[in-house]
């Protein structure tokens, strides 16, 4: 991916180590039995949620985060008691390598194991029985996943994808709208589940919004892209040719310049892209950012609401009542107004998708949640056997009443 | 496929929106309400006819336990569907972080036969109270509650959202080839499996209430007739036909010994000497479940009843003693009034016996001796645990209710079915301003910008050294 430093350390391990330390922070609280509301029966009993391991998990990564997509469900996993099995991505074969190495030597072998391989293994260790399975990828194989899993009742979290829109309404800061979308887009060479897709706003200010991506990608990379340390590449030859093709067609009003040898692809801005180009039929996954305009607030909600849930939605706007609207007209995993990405930060809201983007979610709290059974537990004495008493046959409607 | 149509229409009222507000689902729940009142009678009757549920047994489980949960939700919708606030970072304070609960769309509600009413209402209850539509396909096997369902509901619900879909396994596959946005099923394990390979197609959540062998351990140290008679009560209410019954008991020889004229004892106080005339029995929802259950009346040895009358489909309130592990009684969920009794040799055998098998919906223990139950609850995996009692945790609503392995997935009751049937959705709302803030994220990437961007998302660990 050729992840620069800064750049990996930030968006790999940075969030690692604080997810790390918040479970080690948590746990007791997280773990301890919660008591809950007893009603006249259970007043003199002891009820509570116990929180217990499932047992042993399995954890499939992704190669666009291939550190943090492992290590995440990995410290969730761990802090909920269970024993792990970790499936990094073939794809990012180097980080592969290197967590199949180092895991080992940390962690208790006979109870954490790493292991490596493509579609053939996972086919194959998709047909052990594991008590849940947390899976991160496209959407076709998150159907492949929960099939499998179906076959032993397996709970699943699947964290898939989809377009995440991105609504730039006219009363907007355009400048500032602009830097911290070109932010969220290019990173990782819009390699990231949660970049924003695709751009959604009015065509009069199409050209401005051009005008000022174009300007922040100076900012960021400099007059030459290509010799930048901080702009990535393409994972592989593969999804080169892919992106290439979605821009057949297209009108490329920034960008465009690719580099087969070294998997590169400028960043690059289309314009007045119509909804039923190939474009707009897939997640891009890469430096491509379409503009489809739209008239009005409405004509956008219209225009996401008739595609598949997304992972993420933005909107940037002044105005307060439009984003309330957007948010609760809409259903996404999750969203962020006014910038992008960064609710993925946030260690307290809950990550995931829904419809074709996911299913369940992970992060801080969310993790121990994941990977832990609720056991609803109910402690009685075995005197006082009069108030039972009422329950007992023979009935008659004169106990039902008290 | 038949059911195009009327999932088409439902997702269209889904997008009109009208689902959404709080006085639209308050009114929907109050309908309800108003169905457990004006059919009352209907349902027991309808339930005597199915399985010869009593009448005792029908007002508990059907109507004043659904009318619980209905209240519970009108008295907490409007706190439940509020944005849930968060912590926030340094970087986030002038920013609003909430957790927003979002209807998923158009849900599907499959119920099974022995609580006909309770196991789709109670379900649907948290859909509309999420904001959902939703269809409703009760069990065939229950046909006159089915029938019941079909014809009334839809005079009280809106039909624009929520339709009763009738029939067999040939429609209910028909109807999973639909995109559903939430599958919500309780039945038994082999469909539980074939309902999440459909949904699977959609990438549809689903949750799965099943079954399994319930485990009753009894200690040695017990008042013995307090024992027999919560057990009998769970074992025999509904005719056995409970997915968290106690399946089968495990207790050493002497406790088999002493606990048999203990449940003869309990039995006879709940039914009298012929069960067979006590209004307060059940009977066998149909003739292959009586046949089913006959043949396991061949395991261990008959110790109390063991009658049966086909034209009925009666069975009597069984004990059977001495029973082996390798029995054909032991080999499946029971579902039916016979309680198999196994003689282990100690609590650590039991607990053995146990984890040796998937994991049931629930487990029991009885003692006295609050170690011995405790080291039961810490020492075994089920959907929930219940100690010297049967049953009684369904009664709360503020317990969560599901299984675990081969017993279910997702959970339910109370505040549970609410957020089952909601999607949570993180949100972020940003500030415009401030934008200097931002700087350290933006490339060109520096290690000074690094620095900076790891002191404000940084969490230190306690205890670690700090300068502040």
């Amino acid at each position: 991916l050729l992840q620069s430093g800064p750049n990996a350390y930030s968006h790999e391990v940075l969030g690692v180590l604080r997810e790390l330390i918040l479970a080690m922070e948590k746990l007791p609280s997280w773990a301890a039995p919660q008591p809950v509301k007893k009603n006249l029966l259970t007043v003199r009993d002891e009820a509570y949620i116990g929180y217990e391991p499932l047992g042993v998990v399995l954890v499939i990564g992704a190669w666009n985060y291939p550190f943090v997509l492992v290590m995440q469900p990995l410290i969730g996993a761990i802090a909920a008691g269970n024993a792990v099995v970790v499936k990094p991505s073939e794809v990012s074969e180097n980080t592969a390598r290197l967590v199949a190495e180092l895991l080992p030597q940390y962690l208790d072998k006979d109870l954490y194991a790493v292991v490596t391989g493509g579609v053939p293994e996972t086919t194959e260790l998709l047909t052990q029985r594991f008590d849940h399975i947390l899976y991160t990828g496209n959407t076709a194989v998150g159907r492949i996943v929960m099939a499998a899993a179906a076959k032993h009742l397996t709970p699943v979290t699947l964290e898939l994808g989809g377009k995440s829109p991105c609504y730039i309404d006219k009363d907007c800061d355009l400048a500032v709208a602009c830097r911290r979308i070109t932010w969220g887009k290019y990173m990782n060479c819009g390699q990231t589940c949660i970049a924003p897709d695709y751009i959604l706003c009015d065509p009069s200010i199409q050209s401005k919004v051009v005008e000022n991506i174009k300007a922040t990608l100076k900012e960021f990379y400099g007059e030459d892209v290509k010799s930048s340390p901080d702009y990535e590449r393409i994972v592989n030859q593969r999804h080169f040719k892919r992106i290439l093709g979605l821009l057949e067609g297209q009108k490329i009003a920034h960008g465009g310049e690719t580099d087969e040898a070294s998997c590169f692809i400028a960043p690059t801005i289309l314009t007045d892209v119509s909804p039923e180009s190939k474009v707009m039929e897939e997640e891009i996954f890469g430096p491509v950012l379409p503009i489809v305009t739209v008239k009005s607030v409405e004509e956008a909600i219209e225009f996401i609401n008739l595609r598949e849930k997304p992972l993420a939605l933005y909107v940037f706007s002044n105005n307060k009542q439009l984003i309330r609207r957007v948010i609760a007209e809409t259903s996404s995993g999750g969203m962020t107004a006014n910038d992008v990405i960064m609710h993925s930060v946030v260690p307290d809201l809950p990550f995931g998708g829904v419809g074709h983007s996911g299913m369940g979610a992970y992060h801080g709290r969310y993790s121990f949640e994941t990977f832990s059974h609720r056991r609803a537990c109910l402690v009685k004495d075995l005197r006082w056997e009069v108030v039972n008493r009422l329950r007992y046959p023979p009935g008659s409607m004169e106990t039902v009443r008290l | 496929n038949p059911y195009v149509g009327l999932v088409s229409h439902l997702r269209a009222s889904w997008l009109s929106g009208k689902t959404r507000p709080l006085e639209y689902r308050v009114a929907q729940l109050e309908a309800l309400g108003r169905f457990l009142d004006d059919k009352k009678e209907e349902i027991l009757e309808a339930t005597e006819l199915d399985m010869g549920k009593p009448s005792f047994e029908a007002f508990f489980s059907e109507i004043l336990l659904c009318k619980n949960e209905l209240n519970v939700t009108l008295n907490n919708l409007s706190n439940w569907m509020k944005d849930e606030h968060v912590d926030k970072n340094l970087v986030m304070q002038l920013d609003s972080v909430f957790i927003r609960k979002d209807p998923y769309g158009v849900v599907l509600i499959i119920a099974p036969w022995n609580y006909p009413i309770h196991l789709f209402l109670v379900p649907l209850i948290g859909a509309i109270a999420a904001g959902n539509c939703a269809i409703i396909k009760p069990s065939e096997i229950s046909k006159n509650t089915e029938r019941l369902v079909a014809e009334t509901l839809s005079c009280y619900l809106d039909n624009d959202c929520f339709a009763v879909v009738t029939g067999g396994v040939p429609e209910t596959t028909r109807l999973l080839e639909n995109k559903f946005d939430y599958i919500f099923f309780t039945g038994t394990s082999p469909v539980g499996r074939i309902v999440m390979t459909a949904a699977a197609k959609h990438l549809t959540p689903v949750t799965l209430e099943l079954g399994g062998k319930n485990p009753c351990y009894v200690s040695d140290t017990c008042n013995v007739t307090n024992v027999a008679r919560r057990v009998a009560w769970g074992r025999f209410f509904n005719a056995g036909q409970t997915c968290i019954a106690p399946d089968y008991l495990l207790c050493t020889i002497e406790m088999q010994e002493k606990l048999m004229p203990a449940l003869r004892e309990a039995i006879t106080e709940f039914f009298g000497h012929n069960p067979r005339e006590s209004p307060d029995f059940g009977r066998i929802v149909s003739d292959k479940q009586f046949q089913r259950l006959r043949v396991l009346l061949g395991s261990g040895r008959v110790a109390i009843g063991g009658q049966t009358d086909e034209a009925e489909r009666y069975i009597a309130p069984t004990v059977l003693a001495d029973v082996l592990p390798s029995d054909p009684i032991m080999q499946e969920e029971v579902f039916g009034p016979i309680l198999p009794i196994v003689v282990i040799a100690n609590m650590e055998e039991a607990i053995d016996f146990i984890n040796a098998r998937p994991q049931p919906l629930a487990v029991y223990a009885f003692s006295c001796d609050s170690k011995i139950v405790n080291q039961v609850l810490e020492r075994t995996s089920s959907g929930a645990f219940c100690g010297n009692d049967t049953l009684m945790h369904v009664t709360l609503t503020s317990l969560p209710f599901g299984g675990i392995g081969n017993s279910g997935l997702g959970k339910y009751h109370g505040k549970f079915t609410f957020d089952t049937f909601s999607h949570h959705r993180g949100c972020l709302h940003r500030n415009m301003g401030l934008e200097t803030l931002n700087a350290p994220r933006y490339p060109p990437y520096t290690q000074q910008k690094l620095g900076l961007l790891t002191t404000t998302f940084e969490v230190k660990r306690r205890g670690t050294c700090t300068l502040l």
